[in-house]
């Protein structure tokens, strides 16, 4: 009961953030925009709708994970309202996990709405599309958790401004680690092959989550790209919540 | 019984870039309360209260020192369970209404509570016209008020109150005060900071005076300020102007308000003549009233006195 408290309480905090609208509508125009482009896409209209729809949803949901989950923890001890909590009989690790649940049922609300927007899109636009368009939002989830997890993690220390910051570089070079694998095997420089190495090591591989240039330009998916990313999705969660709770047990308020 | 021990507490917090200065906040703070009693704990600002109050909800941990609640430590879920907490200026969630905050606030302690309890309680600290009123738009004190309903939803054992009177009225101090002491003859033990003097002198069983983090007092308020009458107030009327300065003369003040005079004497002696020559010079004696010296300024001289002021 106290775990779901604590999520129920997560869920209503940030349905209720003005961002989040903002964004919504955002990524609604996004997807609308689509069907403008239509006409200028040369007989590839239904891989660029699919494409455009495809990286709206993910930005969108990413930016809100980014921007409301940075502030989720913060924004309790900022606003000392983390007082009415942890004097509670919650134990911290319940705090930190049912913010998490909590911030994940939002993002699954997010991509609920956003992929009815997008089957909207494709009905209006007569683009066909089978059930493996779900694909890369089904991965999606799993990467809406790494970045949920390093919000909740860096701003268990940080500032809602620099845990947003942190995730959104951590999430920028999460994207690009294939290419710093083959830069520190390029370069002849010790120190960029170290750091290059360094960062290809320590930071999550988000790039093993985008399979949307796959499903749209129909490349065959196989189970393994669908499950290794699935479970390195959530050790990579578990990970990063697990020292959350373990830096949170010994702040004092 | 005792069912609060603090030993030998400290708490130094590091601050700076490199955390390399410490600030001590709580010195080697021993406290013992008694199950049932209300303890006051009083100081200036920065003297420690609030960062014992918080060490003792385990919102913050004793960089040295024991704590023990009803025998166990304060992080201790048994320990919550039976702790009601009301932090100094609360804030709360601003986008749930008072009746949402009390509920949420019950099931945080694992409790499935009544519509009918949660009324009772919001009738109790006077906040059930506001069940619904969105929190962003409370006063301080009805701020105040809802807080102090969050710590009495699941009717603890113990009250733990960070300057439960600030922000409110001179009604709502009274309000609360007598809620103190309503939840005193339950058998809830209650400790409490408090700026406002008066109000822990009328409530205190015993206080404890924490300057600089430090405990420099402790006991009843009769041990500490002393049964000893300190002045008297004569309160009089019908002396003639003339005769006036005779009794100026004894008094160490005389103060006229409208057709009453007051004169304030420290001496026993001196009280008897200008008794006697109030009756003299065909006054009517209205009033004696003998004083003794307030906590607050009790306060005020002991901490000028120990060069302590803040």
């Amino acid at each position: 009961m106290r775990l779901k408290a604590i999520i129920l309480n997560t869920f209503i905090e940030s349905i209720r953030d003005k961002i989040l609208i903002i964004l919504l509508v955002i990524g609604f125009i996004l997807m609308a925009g689509s069907k403008f482009i239509k006409p200028l896409a040369l007989g590839e209209e239904a891989k660029i709708i699919k494409d455009l729809c495809l990286s709206a949803i993910n930005f969108i949901s990413v930016l809100i994970a980014i921007l409301i989950g940075g502030r989720l923890i913060y924004k309790e001890v900022e606003k000392r309202t983390i007082y009415l909590v942890l004097s509670k009989p919650v134990k911290r690790w319940e705090f930190i996990l049912g913010k998490y649940i909590g911030q994940m049922i939002l993002l699954f609300f997010v991509l609920g709405i956003l992929t009815i927007a997008f089957g909207a899109v494709l009905l209006l636009t007569d683009t066909k599309a089978d059930y493996l368009i779900l694909l890369p939002i089904l991965l999606l989830i799993f990467q809406l958790s790494i970045i949920t997890s390093l919000a909740i993690f860096f701003s268990a220390f940080a500032t809602p401004l620099t845990a947003s910051i942190f995730t959104f570089i951590v999430y920028i070079i999460g994207h690009l680690t294939r290419d710093l694998k083959v830069l520190s095997q390029i370069t002849k420089s010790p120190v960029v092959k170290l750091i290059a190495n360094f960062l290809y090591y320590t930071l999550p591989n988000l790039s093993n989550f985008d399979i949307k240039g796959k499903v749209v330009h129909e490349i065959p998916i196989f189970p393994s790209h669908i499950y290794l990313p699935i479970i390195y999705g959530l050790l990579w969660s578990f990970g990063l919540l697990y020292f959350s709770f373990l830096i949170f047990e010994r702040k004092d308020f | 019984m005792a069912i609060i021990f603090c030993e030998n507490l400290t708490k130094i917090y590091r601050s700076g870039f490199w955390k390399l200065k410490k600030v001590v906040a709580v010195n080697k703070l021993s406290l013992i309360i008694n199950e049932g009693e209300i303890y006051g704990l009083l100081g200036p600002n920065g003297a420690g209260k609030t960062t014992t109050l918080k060490m003792l909800v385990g919102l913050s941990y004793p960089t040295e020192g024991k704590i023990t609640i009803m025998g166990k430590e304060p992080k201790s879920l048994e320990v919550k369970r039976n702790v009601g907490f009301l932090p100094e200026q609360p804030y709360f969630y601003e986008y749930l209404n008072g009746y949402e905050l009390v509920y949420l606030t019950a099931q945080m302690y694992g409790k499935e509570v009544t519509n009918r309890k949660i009324y009772e309680i919001l009738e109790l600290v006077g906040m059930l016209e506001a069940k619904d009123t969105y929190l962003k738009n409370y006063s301080r004190g009805m701020l105040q008020r809802i807080g102090l309903a969050c710590a009495l939803i699941t009717n603890p054992k113990i009250l733990i109150l960070d300057e439960p009177m600030g922000g409110l009225d001179p009604i709502g101090r009274k309000e609360i005060r007598d809620l103190i002491l309503q939840l005193k003859k339950e058998g809830k033990t209650i400790i409490f900071s408090s700026h406002i003097l008066s109000d822990a002198e009328m409530l205190c069983d015993r206080i404890g005076i924490l300057i600089k983090g430090e405990k420099v007092k402790e006991g009843t308020i009769s041990e500490i300020v002393g049964e000893k009458v300190n002045e008297y107030e004569i309160i009089f009327s019908n002396v003639a102007e003339v005769y006036l300065p005779e009794i100026k003369r004894l008094a160490k003040d005389l103060i006229k308000s409208g057709d009453k005079l007051m004169a304030i004497c420290e001496d026993e002696r001196k009280k008897e003549e200008i008794v006697f020559l109030i009756k003299n010079f065909g006054g009517t004696l209205l009033a004696l009233i003998p004083r003794r010296k307030s906590l607050e300024e009790y306060f005020f001289s002991f901490v000028k006195e120990k060069s302590y002021a803040p």
